[in-house]
């Protein structure tokens, strides 16, 4: 690991921080990463939070013992440490994150580093809290964690970040390798204390007929950047990814999401939903690339971004590269403020311009809430928007 | 129940109504009629509240109150319900969920607790049961992928939910095969009572077939030219509208 972490740091150097003139970082200024650093901090499980059951906690990037103590799931699920010579691919699997200065970056500083192994006959639900807990001011501070799924294993991971203080950027490395006839269910779901700065890279690597979803609203984070990668390796494999970004003020939030399309038969769907306020930005950059082996493949992906006030941005590049001839693909992009004719509509029925709005507002969110794989999220999710729509 | 008054109205400096008289007294049902772009619909948006259209002068009276000035959904809230020609679909808006905020606007206005989930399936079951539409008619979207004879069943759903004083039906038949209209027809006639009114706008006889209305207008070019009963409509059918302009 100290090899990867040496290497990374030599890339990073090598490369600098990203600038503009890069797609990816087009509309998201680097800058203020160059006032954070990687320092050392106190490891300890803050009193002001409940312990939950079957939830793995980090602390400052660093696991919690207790809490790998007390799992009451370790027979479907082994840990190992990533401190011993180990595969490089299983950390470097996305080719387009060995391309990302950041990724090089946050990987140099990894404080802890873990390889899971889930194996089970029976649905697993775990949860998974990195909680940020330092007063060292502009603090960087981040994990790594590779998840293996079994053969037929079916698992739902509820992942949160939870920052007690400071505005430190907290990053998350994530690589899923989800086995044949696997079915992954991963959610993040931000709650109202979540990070200041958070940069994220998930990758996923989907063999024979594995399913995945990714359910995952956004809406406390001052800056918000997260990269996805799913690599569609094996036939029958699907993907599904739902995002709903909450955005007020002079927040920032930007999805990068890559699906490779390397296997026939393999389905995608991507659908991200903005809502802007005040003076806030969104960013959307979706690709989409079938491969010449890749025949049959069906693949959606829409952004749609919903604008509340003139100042709002929301900046939306869809794309798509198909190199097979016998695929089903589309893509759609939409932005705009809220449709004057449904706000009449609905006052028309006795209801308030204000009370239209809300509706209006309400069901644009909940149209990506309502597609989330893990219907349990539903009622927090709901509680996010409401709360969101009426603060 | 609704009087005008010498309405001037129109939208971006056009004028299109053009000093519009209209009295319907309680328990009357009355027909406009009128070619295409004689302002027809502009009237019942006008009556409705609709802000793209600025009135000139002249002044609406509901209930010897003076709603000239009033905003859309307190136009609502006084007891007046426009019958949309164009219903905008609204996705991710459950009718259960719009019919509900709906009456529950209403409810508030007139100092009531909102209505019980029991109540409210148990009134729309029995109304969507008249209209010949399924209770699941209830989960989809308003609007969304709806034909144009479920567009207007809606329309008339929501009517009987809300039964308001006044209903303004703009050109509600239009797009409807013989069932549905009839279907649509008998929705307007069970809301129809000695307690409220109902002003049709319509360029065919075939709806007022089935809703015998009291009095009707002949509009042509922003004014009411001329007044009857239903042998207007039968000398229209015959002749059209040029004979009026003579």
């Amino acid at each position: 690991m100290e090899k990867i972490k040496s290497s990374s740091s030599q890339i990073f150097q090598d490369l600098g921080y990203p600038k503009t003139n890069l797609e990816n970082w087009k509309y998201t200024s680097s800058k203020f990463f160059q006032n954070y650093s990687f320092q050392k901090n106190k490891i300890h499980f803050p009193q002001e939070i409940n312990r939950q059951n079957n939830t793995i906690y980090f602390i400052n990037g660093v696991l919690d013992d207790t809490s790998w103590e007390n799992f009451s799931l370790k027979k479907n699920i082994s840990l190992e440490k990533i401190d011993s010579p180990v595969d490089e691919s299983t950390i470097l699997s996305s080719q387009n994150f060995i391309k990302e200065s950041m990724f090089h970056l946050s990987l140099s500083g990894v404080q802890d580093a873990n390889y899971w192994r889930i194996i089970s006959n029976n649905p697993l639900e775990i949860n998974i809290v990195y909680i940020f807990d330092t007063s060292i001011e502009n603090n960087m501070i981040a994990s790594l964690n590779v998840f293996s799924i079994g053969d037929n294993t079916e698992i739902k991971i509820n992942e949160k970040k939870i920052s007690l203080n400071s505005s430190c950027l907290g990053i998350s490395l994530s690589n899923f390798f989800c086995s044949e006839n696997s079915n992954l269910s991963h959610s993040l779901v931000t709650n109202d204390n979540n990070l200041d700065k958070s940069l994220s890279f998930y990758n996923y690597k989907m063999q024979k007929n594995s399913n995945l979803a990714i359910d995952n609203v956004n809406h406390s984070s001052n800056f918000d950047k997260k990269f996805f990668e799913i690599d569609l390796d094996d036939e029958g494999s699907d993907a599904e990814v739902n995002i709903l970004n909450l955005v007020k003020g002079t927040q920032h939030y930007d999805n990068n999401i890559l699906v490779n399309h390397n296997a026939p038969n393999c389905s995608s769907r991507q659908k991200v939903n903005n809502i802007l306020d005040n003076q806030s930005t969104a960013v959307f950059n979706g690709k989409v690339i079938v491969l010449k082996n890749a025949q049959k493949t069906d693949s959606e992906q829409s952004n749609k971004n919903l604008l509340l006030s003139e100042q709002s941005k929301a900046h939306s590049n869809p794309q798509l590269e198909i190199f097979a001839d016998d695929v089903k693909c589309g893509h759609g992009s939409t932005t705009g403020a809220l449709d004057d004719s449904s706000i009449f509509y609905l006052r028309s029925r006795g209801l308030s311009e204000e009370e239209s709005r809300k509706i209006l507002i309400e069901a644009f969110a909940k149209e990506i809430v309502e597609d989330f794989s893990n219907s349990g999220l539903e009622s927090d999710c709901n509680i996010i928007i409401s709360k969101w729509i009426n603060g | 129940m609704l009087v005008l008054e010498n309405i001037r109205a129109g939208i971006e400096d056009k004028e299109i109504l053009k000093g519009i008289n209209l009295e319907i007294p309680e328990g009357e049902v009355h027909v406009i009629m009128g070619r295409n772009g004689s302002g027809k619909s502009t009237l019942a948006n006008v009556i409705a509240g609709n802000e793209a259209f600025e009135i000139s002068s002249g002044s609406i009276h509901l209930n010897n109150v003076d709603i000239t000035e009033m905003s859309i959904e307190n136009r609502s809230l006084q007891g007046i319900f426009l019958c949309f020609q164009y219903p905008v679909s609204i996705p991710g808006v459950s009718m259960a969920y719009f019919l509900q905020q709906a009456i529950n606007a209403h409810r508030k206005n007139q100092g009531l607790d909102d209505i019980d989930a029991v109540e409210f399936l148990k009134n729309s079951k029995e109304i969507l049961g008249e209209l010949q539409l399924d209770n699941s008619f209830l989960k989809r979207s308003v609007n969304e992928g709806f034909s144009g004879g479920e567009k207007k069943k809606s329309e008339i759903l929501q009517l009987l939910t809300l039964n308001p004083k006044l209903a303004v039906l703009d050109e509600t038949d239009s797009g409807l095969d013989v069932e549905a209209l009839r279907i649509v027809a008998s929705g307007v006639n069970k809301f129809r009572n000695k307690g409220n009114s109902v002003l049709i706008i319509t360029h065919y006889q075939r709806l007022l077939d089935y809703i015998q209305p009291d009095v009707v207008h002949i509009m042509i070019d922003g004014k009411i030219i001329k007044t009857g009963d239903m042998e207007l409509v039968k000398e229209i059918e015959e002749k059209g509208y040029s004979w009026l302009e003579e």
